[in-house]
């Protein structure tokens, strides 16, 4: 339907899922891929190619609200982009005008070379993946996958066919008799998953897929719609207010804020290097101190804090008068002898074991108190609440914004 | 099975609810007695009453039923009435499906508006609408004398006292039923699954046969049904809109009762009815039971 391009028995999953089990099998740089291995008649290909997909100037108002003020952002093909941001951000808009479910006011909507600003969503070819999965609670797990190719077109046995390859994709083989209402949660999710990707569309919309998955699976799932998306080279735009599985899943991150595109980055770049307060604040966790600015040599900024410490970080060009430097819990390093140079003197205040790291708080005269992350709290061993305590942190691990 | 006889023992001597607060099931039997007294009172004792004259009335035999069943013009009016009552709830699936499709569709103001001009019928006597029908389709009525005034008639047309007035007129007092049943089915899909379907590249219609229709199938059973006994038993209105050739069941009992006074022969009649009632409702039970497994 408006995809423009012949379908046919050569673009079948089916080689695919093999792929996906064991057979031996590379990328080439247009996302081919080559299988070699059991095939009786020799390597065959099947081409997968994720498109590429560009928003220009987005605009959309609700009334007053303005749920995307001018956004625009490129998503390369294979890429897999998440757009992170808080409730009323303006991501699910984003998304959902991506789908063509809400117009915008204002700007274009580009996916794989075609304006399909105007389209409506069943002729824009793009997988999409619901919140709550959207499975048709009448039809078959079978019935559900072959429904895209159905539209398509696609005769009875070959629907099947795919069906079945998709459901292997997933590792759902056998399934294909039950109704949706007779699977949990996570079998659900991966029979939305084959139903969005079965008719082989170059973008995958994802909008918190796995928000509705109880913690543990939705930790695997993550990892596995990971590995799936890159053995497949599909584009994936994915929607989350969760800023770790942000990080784990995605090639790049867009933050969002009020309807606007914050920062966009690799997920380190945008964990260590904050354009704003926001974003470090959204993006991990992190401390919030208010100070004064002191100095600013190049890139490295110092400011006085209320209690009088001078502590120093990253500063954008021309930062003065009063900012605040956020530091991560993760990089301040604990002392318990005041080291040579900078240091900022505390109090410990509470220890406290969380599994795989250990949460220090310290009082500093500040407002709230410091969190700490430490691996191993061996080091403050027989130390009670009120002994002093040192902290550093490399200039480099801290920022300074404007306040 | 003595496990699950024994299961239920267990959970009738137990409250019923496990909430605190609940009914225990003592309590909620004490709750139902009115109404299954009255129901006992009103309607049991009544409906024996009928069966028993039908068969004792004036002497014991099946000579009521015979008369009723053997004559052309009472098997005539049965089959009018079956008829009739089957062209009101197709008419009344055509005309409700649509609005209550709208009203499970939009929100707010509209919404509300909507569901006040389904619900106001609703809520008007039966009888006030037969005579607002009359005032509309009589010779001198709102629509002759529109027809003539634009000239597209030169006589009025007869449309009072026709089959037509009886259908028109049934259909629109019972299609609020046909239309709340449909909706509060219809209210229950996910608006999810049409954009699944938009996305997976379903086009309106194909979303509507594939997805909203399947799904509101129950909506669809439920409000034939509904409609389709109501209009079996229809009274007032075709009493009042219809003529001798639009003469139904009802009005066919209810003239032996008060003007012929053969309450042997209404009495068969009205068993004859119910029992066709009671069958169309077992056949309804039964497609709906197989559709569920299908």
């Amino acid at each position: 339907m408006g995809g423009g391009e012949p379908r046919g028995s050569a673009r079948s999953l089916e080689p695919l899922a093999c792929a996906l089990s064991e057979t031996a099998w590379t990328f080439l740089p247009n996302r081919t891929v080559v299988m070699s291995g059991s095939e009786k008649n020799g390597p065959r290909t099947v081409m997968l190619r994720g498109g590429a997909v560009s928003v220009e100037g987005a605009k959309r108002h609700f009334g007053s609200v303005k749920a995307l003020d001018g956004v625009s952002i490129e998503v390369a093909a294979g890429e897999f982009l998440a757009l992170l941001g808080p409730s009323g951000s303006g991501k699910t808009t984003l998304l959902m005008t991506i789908a063509g479910f809400e117009m915008p006011d204002e700007g274009r909507i580009i996916v794989d070379g075609r304006d399909v600003t105007g389209f409506a969503p069943n002729a824009r070819n793009l997988g999409m993946v619901f919140q709550r999965y959207a499975l048709f609670p009448h039809m078959n797990v079978r019935d559900n996958i072959g429904f895209p190719l159905r539209m398509r077109g696609i005769a009875e046995g070959e629907r099947r066919k795919r069906a079945e390859a998709a459901l292997e994709t997933v590792g759902l083989e056998g399934y294909g008799d039950r109704l949706p209402a007779q699977l949990s949660g996570g079998q659900q999710q991966r029979v939305a998953l084959a139903r969005a990707i079965v008719y082989e569309p170059p973008v995958l919309l994802m909008d918190e897929p796995l928000s509705a998955l109880d913690k543990n699976l939705r930790e695997r799932m993550r990892l596995e719609i990971k590995r799936l998306q890159k053995q497949l080279g599909i584009t994936v735009i994915f929607v989350t207010h969760d800023q770790e599985e942000a990080l784990v899943m995605a090639d790049r991150i867009a933050v969002m804020d009020q309807g606007k595109l914050v920062q966009e980055g690799g997920p380190r770049a945008l964990y260590e290097r904050p354009a704003n307060a926001f974003v470090a604040g959204f993006l991990g966790e992190t401390n919030f101190i208010d100070g004064t600015m002191e100095g600013l040599e190049g890139e490295a900024g110092m400011i006085r804090l209320s209690n009088g410490a001078r502590v120093s970080g990253r500063a954008p060009a021309g930062l003065t008068g009063r900012a605040r430097i956020s530091v991560r819990p993760e990089y301040i390093a604990v002392h318990t002898r005041k080291p040579e140079g900078f240091s900022m003197e505390v109090r410990l205040q509470e220890v406290i074991f969380a599994g795989a790291s250990t949460i220090v708080l310290a009082e500093a005269g500040l407002a709230e108190p410091i969190n700490i992350r430490v691996a191993s709290s061996a080091a403050l061993d027989g130390r009670l609440p009120g002994d002093p305590l040192w902290l550093t942190w490399r200039s480099d691990d801290a920022c300074l914004f404007a306040a | 099975m003595p496990a699950s006889l024994q299961h239920e023992a267990l959970m009738l001597a137990q409250p019923v609810s496990d909430d605190p607060r609940g009914f225990s099931l003592r309590q909620s039997l004490l709750l139902a007695a009115p109404a299954v007294l009255c129901l006992l009172a009103f309607f049991v004792v009544p409906l024996s009453t009928l069966v028993e004259q039908s068969l004792t009335s004036p002497r014991l035999g099946l000579q009521n039923y015979v008369r009723a069943l053997g004559s052309d013009l009472y098997l005539l009016i049965l089959w009018r009435t079956i008829r009739l009552a089957a062209i009101v709830t197709v008419l009344a699936l055509l005309l409700g499906y649509p609005v209550a499709l709208t009203m499970s569709r939009v929100s707010g103001r509209v919404a509300g508006l909507l569901a006040i001009c389904v619900l106001i019928p609703l809520w008007t006597a039966v009888l006030v609408r037969a005579y607002a029908w009359i005032v509309i389709l009589q010779r001198q009525g709102l629509v002759n004398e529109a027809l003539l005034g634009l000239g597209v008639i030169r006589e009025p047309l007869r449309m009072l006292y026709t089959e037509g007035a009886v259908i028109l007129a049934t259909t629109h007092v019972l299609l609020p039923f046909m239309i709340l049943s449909i909706f509060s089915v219809l209210r229950t899909i996910p608006p999810d699954l049409d954009r699944a379907a938009a996305n997976l590249g379903a086009s309106a219609f194909a979303t509507f046969r594939h997805v909203t229709l399947p799904l509101s199938l129950p909506g669809i059973y439920s409000g034939v049904l509904m409609v389709f006994i109501l209009a079996l038993g229809f009274y007032i209105t075709p009493a009042l809109l219809g003529g001798p050739e639009t003469l139904l069941m009802a009005t066919l009992i209810g003239q032996q009762t008060t003007e012929t006074l053969d309450w042997g022969l209404a009495g068969a009649l009205s068993v004859t009815l119910l029992v066709i009632t009671l069958l169309l409702v077992g056949l309804f039970g039964r497609v709906l039971r197989l559709e569920g497994k299908g």
